[in-house]
């Protein structure tokens, strides 16, 4: 062996392996911890989460994590993983199933079964990142769609995947005829561009889930565009029902199963004004606790030591008020889409900001509180510098 | 990553052959990672139960899109740190080939390995912390350049020049040895 050679190579290869002993007690020490775990409950931005508007700004990301992840997943189907190689083969797998089942379906003209299973392999394609759509016509002639969106084409795949494995696919492929141009005539809604300004404004925020799907960041400006493709589709959403907001998109993108995934993306990324308030709110508070313990801990007086205690309860209220804004900014919402006014093709931030003006959908008497409450935490440090 | 994302998923609801398949997926290279940095086999599978313990205890509140692999890689590095802190700042060299290799190679095969793991994990402990810590997670975690930096605190720029000049250094090492051998 001549180390020097080729040392990258050298390190990458020298690897430590667990014996199964050892995995055995690691596997379960963290078993037990796992089972010790006592149920969560809802936290507060899980509330939030439940509003139509955050549900909205989910389906925006959602769309371009699904994208990011179309792309990628398009960049390495062929990836040479293990555990990879099994999920293809399962999944092509339950594929063939469906379209076997399909087929038997609708020879015998079995109705209930042919929906069943078109609507399977309508999930099956959506899981792989595709927009997939089946439709079921009279004599039971099923026309399915099936489209991959790209960064240089709007729609640059379309018809039945020619991907190993979707042998049945193929074999009839005349029965599943492509009937895109029938939706392509679709007007464009005008939330569209919105929606792109949306996505600039939370780029930040896309890079970082970009970053989680380890991708550079020029790659997902690239990849921006594309998300007009996606913008289409929301022309499917029923505007007037908020209580179905997301359905459609949500499963056109494949992900009509994991609105849990959407909550923990709003969750996480903290997008609308209600989010980015709180967000302001808990940080100031954050700096302030901060501060308060180094104050604390330079404090030799009286004085400074009940300015500190008084500093301590301003800071619980702050936080007690950003909790009951958070609450109290929900039920607004909730009244906004009760009354309706939302109305299709408008744009939300300026129903809001009529509502609210600029500081997001917060009841006023608690931004006032917060405000105040701010203010008197900032005297109160004022003073403790003074006498510092 | 969509795998990531539905064991994530299971595990949250309390699934535990999702933990055992996250385990499985990830083990070795973590233990690689925390032995390198390390150099002790026994205290970096102790690290190593101590972040699944704590992975597990906290799977309800992880965040499902968060990238697993680098979560856990970080966990065990600050993990790591603390024992590194905790024995004053030096890795404990007690490389012990026999605890660090669960394959079933031939005798031979075995022998070869040994010594390599022995020359290479003993090398890197002779590394400045953060060097180690970049080629560790770099060559053996498989992680990029920016996402350590993000975990250092560090530039990205700083970051490559640390593993340029680890790599450097272990190459003088690594010459060194063998030129004693031969």
């Amino acid at each position: 062996m001549k180390p020097e050679n080729d040392i990258e190579q050298i390190v990458r290869e020298t690897r430590a392996e667990t014996n199964p002993q050892t995995d055995e007690q690691i596997l379960t020490a963290a078993q037990a911890a796992l089972e010790s775990v006592a149920p969560t409950q809802q936290n507060i931005w899980r509330m939030i989460m439940k509003s139509p508007i955050t549900k909205f700004a989910a389906a925006a990301v959602i769309v371009i994590a699904v994208l990011i992840a179309v792309n990628h997943f398009s960049g390495s189907i062929d990836g040479s993983g293990v555990a990879w190689a099994e999920l293809v083969q399962r999944v092509e797998q339950s594929h063939d199933e469906y379209m076997k089942e399909l087929l038997s379906a609708m020879e015998e003209k079995d109705t209930e079964r042919v929906n069943f299973y078109s609507h399977l392999l309508e999930e099956f394609w959506q899981k792989l990142g595709w927009m997939a759509r089946a439709k079921i016509e009279p004599e039971f002639q099923i026309h399915m769609l099936t489209m991959i969106a790209d960064q240089k084409a709007r729609y640059n795949e379309r018809g039945p995947s020619a991907q190993a494995g979707i042998r049945l696919f193929l074999e009839h492929e005349e029965q599943f005829s492509n009937w895109l141009d029938k939706i392509d005539d679709k007007a464009w809604i005008n939330e569209t561009a919105h929606v792109c300004k949306q996505l600039e404004e939370y780029g930040e925020e896309i890079r970082d889930v970009a970053w989680d799907s380890e991708l550079t960041f020029s790659y997902v400006e690239h990849c921006m565009p594309s998300f007009v493709v996606y913008c289409e589709w929301f022309d499917q959403l029923p505007w007037d029902n908020p209580e179905q907001y997301m359905t459609p998109a949500m499963h056109l993108t494949g992900i009509g199963r994991d609105l849990n995934i959407a909550r923990h993306e709003v969750e996480t990324l903290q997008i609308r004004g209600v989010a980015r308030f709180v967000k302001r709110c808990v940080q100031q508070v954050q700096k302030n606790v901060l501060d308060l313990d180094k104050k604390i801990a330079s404090s030799r007086t009286k004085r400074q030591r009940e300015l500190c205690r008084q500093l301590s309860r301003r800071i619980d209220e702050l936080c007690a008020l950003i909790i009951y804004a958070e609450i109290a900014s929900q039920d607004h919402l909730e009244e906004i889409f009760s009354q309706g006014k939302f109305k299709r093709g408008q744009r939300y931030d300026q129903v809001l900001t009529a509502e609210f003006g600029d500081k997001g959908p917060f009841a006023d008497y608690y931004i006032e509180r917060i405000d105040q409450s701010l203010d008197l935490c900032r005297q109160l440090f004022e003073e403790l510098e003074l006498i510092q | 990553m969509t795998e990531d994302k539905h064991l994530l998923k299971l595990l949250h609801s309390g699934d535990v052959d999702a933990l055992r398949a996250i385990y499985e997926k990830y083990k070795d290279d973590l233990l690689t990672v925390a032995v390198s940095l390390l150099s002790d086999v026994h205290t970096a599978q102790d690290c190593l139960q101590d972040v699944f313990v704590g992975f597990a205890a906290n799977s309800k509140k992880l965040n499902v899109r968060r990238n697993l692999k680098g979560y856990l890689l970080s966990c065990i590095v600050n993990r790591a740190r603390d024992q590194l802190r905790e024995n004053k700042a030096s890795p404990m060299q007690q490389l012990a080939d026999s605890d660090c290799t669960g394959s079933q190679a031939g005798p031979v095969e075995q022998l070869i390995d040994s010594e390599r793991r022995a020359m290479v994990f003993g090398a890197m402990a002779k590394l400045p912390c953060e060097q180690r810590e970049i080629i560790a997670l770099h060559l053996q975690g498989g992680m990029t350049f920016r996402q350590i930096a993000r975990l250092q605190g560090e530039s990205i720029n700083t970051a490559q020049s640390r593993y340029r000049y680890g790599i450097e250094k272990l190459r003088g090492f690594l010459k060194k040895e063998h030129e004693n051998e031969t």
